[in-house]
């Protein structure tokens, strides 16, 4: 049993935070977080330069071919820096396209996306790969049509891969005339969002079955951001905890305190043990990885919202500044629990995964 | 126990369903003269500003619990305005009936009621929050006048308000406790500066106040120099009670329950979910509590009587309260979570709750956090020993 990263996994782990403590130190982050929400350019370049976007490509088609653990580590690094880039959808869409089966949409659209000329989002339903209400829909297997609901980065994306009901995925271009992207105000100004107003767009259905493992992937990776968010509060209230005074005293003295600080540590440390054991389930497909990947969404999602609205009340009245970042973190916390099904609905999939 | 409305109650609903009738329509409520004329009418009918003498601009009514309650409904129900919201009505008002001189009711109470003195609470500083004792600005007597210099910070709504009521070290040479004076004093003068800070929200409701040589009149001290804190206290006791209104918490579940009904969860409105039927039949169960509390609270008051702890646990129960709907609301709403209400370019849909969702920490922490609640719950209502 060995239950660490690789070392190539922590070496791309430390490059990460490398590059994003320097590039977004938290000073700079609150400078940028006034600007309107976009696409953070000097991130994502500096992201591609390193070659994430491969990461889950196979070494056959030009990626690393490393694994979504490799990715979710990634992933927490960049919330706990709150980068404004769509990296994560951007690799799971350069996977899906790698396994799609389909020579036409290999060769259009992987090279792009892994070199980042194009940028790639994911439009996925709350239901998963079942469908549901907002489902799009295609009768003729040729266009699409409906409405996806806050599709992160719609925005800058040149593409979207969608899932469509009953275990399909699609890929459409956002840049076609039938296609309206809706600006919506969003509350994680770190990851914008529009609504996609679609009418009869041009669609190419990917001929693998790919929509479950796709949606898994990307709760696992928002489990992972979220728990990037979580860490991030967590260290921050204990690093205030041990400087600031009142009553003659450090806050850290008092045992009220010192109890909250460790009910957060216990919720928010073994949590991240969770993330990478959903995400290895997920690589190496257990029966048990999609009720994992529910599981694992429902929970960090919560935890982080709680760690992060502790972290608040630990700070006092600055906590409920926008000068002080607790409060990026605390909407990203919100943003990974709400999209693609909140904490409940996530845990009720879970339980009919596992027969219950 | 009896909770019937006996027959001179039920005469009172219904003169005060009458009185809304002939004075209040809704197409008002967008006209701030109207609405000062509505608060004028109602408050000479006896209705509004009851705890407060006539000769003070007030009802003067006598104590009367249910009166209070129906008062309370029948105006909600027609959303009629009721008193001046703010801290003003709120803690300076009544601190001043308790122990302000009679110039200062007569100059300070008439005028917040009409709401031409606005009020901030210049309370917190820097350094000082919980241990809010610890306070360093300063107030000494120059030539008839308080001359005041520091800082004070978090101060709610500072900016749009004309006066502040703050504690100030006048006696520098005595206890901690000892050593702090409440001053009055006016907010647009040269020394002071104020500063909106922008909140978690967007919005810009706190701000940070300087003060260098700002003034105030000698006799705008509320009791003797170095009685603040002791003046304070009735202060935060009112702040206490009027966070803590359990009808506050009941009006905000209500709200949840109607966002339930309209919300379609699974393809049914949320409010069939078992999830979320449970979880608000969880929350009512403490709202519940929390409200007949609060009936019991106002008995006792009515009666002269002291609530016991239940008294000193209404901001921590309006807290956890609020703490549990933001949840609930999350799950309710599903992905609207991921949209920041915007009011400027319409009324919001299901995303106002995320807004909740940060207000309820704000409610968390002003007014004292819910740790130092804790402490005043365990030391003064269980008798434990302090620290
Ligand atoms: C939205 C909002 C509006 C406000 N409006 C006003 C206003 O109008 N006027 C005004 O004067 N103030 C106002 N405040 C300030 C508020 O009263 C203070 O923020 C609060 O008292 C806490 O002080 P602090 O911010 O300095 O935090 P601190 O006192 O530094 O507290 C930091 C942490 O330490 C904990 N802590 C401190 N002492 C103890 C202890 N003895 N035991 C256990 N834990 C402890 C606290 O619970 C908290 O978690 C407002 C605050 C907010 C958030």
């Amino acid at each position: 049993m060995d239950f660490h990263l690789s070392e190539e996994q922590e070496m791309i782990r430390d490059s990460l935070v490398g590059c994003y403590s320097q590039c977004n130190s938290d000073e700079l982050l609150v400078q940028k977080y006034d600007r309107e929400p976009a696409l953070d350019d000097e991130l994502w370049r500096a992201q591609l330069a390193l070659g994430l976007t491969g990461v889950m490509v196979p070494e056959s088609l030009g990626g690393l071919g490393m694994d979504l653990l490799t990715l979710a580590v990634a992933a927490e690094v960049s919330a706990s820096y709150a980068v404004a880039t769509p990296m994560e959808y951007q690799c799971l869409a350069a996977w899906a396209i790698a396994c799609s089966d389909s020579q036409t949409l290999i060769e259009t659209w992987l090279q792009p996306i892994v070199l980042g000329e194009k940028i790639a989002t994911l439009a996925l339903s709350d239901e998963g790969a079942e469908g549901g209400p907002d489902s799009l829909s295609t009768h003729d297997g040729a266009t699409v049509s409906g409405i996806r609901r806050f599709v992160p980065f719609a925005a800058e994306a040149d593409i979207a891969v969608l899932t469509l009901g009953d275990g399909k995925l699609g890929l459409v271009e956002l840049r076609h005339d039938s296609v309206v992207r809706e600006a919506v105000a969003p509350l994680d100004r770190s990851r914008p969002v529009c609504h996609l107003r679609l009418d009869s767009t041009p669609v190419v259905i990917f001929p693998e079955a790919l929509a479950q493992r796709l949606y898994d992937a990307a709760l696992i990776l928002h489990a992972a951001s979220a728990f990037g968010a979580a860490k991030r509060c967590l260290d921050m209230s204990v690093e205030y905890a041990k400087v600031r005074e009142q009553f003659g005293q450090l806050i850290g003295q008092f045992q009220a305190l010192k109890h909250q600080l460790a009910h957060m540590a216990l919720d928010t440390e073994p949590a991240r043990f969770l993330y990478w054991y959903a995400a290895h389930c997920w690589d190496i497909e257990t029966e048990d990885a999609r009720q994992m990947a529910a599981l694992c969404k429902a929970h960090l999602g919560e935890v982080a919202v709680d760690t992060a609205r502790a972290a608040v009340e630990v700070h006092g009245g600055i906590g409920f500044t926008w000068e002080l970042p607790i409060h990026i973190w605390l909407k990203r916390a919100m943003a990974d629990s709400a999209i693609y099904g909140t904490p409940a609905r996530q845990r009720a999939r879970s339980a009919e995964l596992a027969r219950w | 126990m009896d909770l019937e409305l006996s027959e001179s109650h039920l005469a009172f609903q219904e003169e005060v369903e009458n009185f809304l009738v002939s004075n209040w329509r809704s197409d008002l409520a967008k006209d701030p003269e109207a609405i000062s004329v509505f608060r004028r009418t109602a408050t000479g009918a006896g209705y509004l500003y009851r705890n407060v003498p006539e000769i003070y601009g007030g009802s003067g009514q006598s104590p009367d619990v249910l009166k209070a309650k129906i008062i309370r409904e029948s105006f909600a129900g027609v959303r009629a305005p009721r008193e001046m919201p703010g801290v003003g009505m709120m803690m300076l008002v009544p601190t001043l009936l308790d122990c302000g001189s009679e110039l200062q009711k007569q100059s300070f109470i008439p005028r917040t009621l009409t709401g031409e003195y606005r009020w901030a609470q210049g309370y917190s500083e820097p350094g000082a929050g919980s241990d809010l004792a610890s306070l360093r600005t300063k107030g000494e007597l120059v030539d008839g006048h308080w001359l005041i210099n520091g800082q004070k910070i978090w101060t709610t709504m500072a900016h749009k308000c004309t006066h502040m009521f703050a504690l100030v070290r006048t006696e520098p040479d005595a206890g901690k406790h000892a050593g702090i004076s409440y001053l009055l004093f006016e907010l647009d003068q040269p020394g002071v500066t104020i500063r909106p800070l922008k909140q978690m929200n967007g919005d810009k409701e706190f701000c940070e106040v300087f003060f260098e040589d700002a003034r105030a009149p000698a006799d705008w001290i509320v009791g003797e120099r170095g009685e603040g804190w002791r003046v304070s206290k009735s202060t935060l006791k009112h702040e206490r009670n009027s966070v803590g209104a359990a009808s506050g918490s009941k009006d905000l579940f209500d709200k949840l329950v109607k966002q339930a009904r309209k919300t379609t969860l699974n393809e049914r409105p949320a409010i069939e979910d078992p999830l979320v039927r449970d979880r608000l039949a969880k929350i009512q169960g403490h709202v519940m509590a929390h409200l007949c509390a609060g009936y019991y609270q106002l008995s006792c008051d009515a009666g002269g009587a002291d609530a016991g702890i239940v008294g000193l646990m209404n901001k921590m129960n309006t807290t956890v309260i609020g703490h549990e709907i933001a949840a609930a609301a999350s799950e309710v709403i599903g992905d609207s979570n991921l949209q920041m209400p915007d009011y400027k370019v319409g009324r919001p849909g299901a995303e106002k709750w995320v807004n909740q969702q940060m207000l309820s920490l704000a409610a968390a922490l002003g007014g004292g956090t819910s740790n130092i609640n804790l402490n005043i719950i365990a030391e003064r209502g269980l008798g434990l020993p302090r620290d």
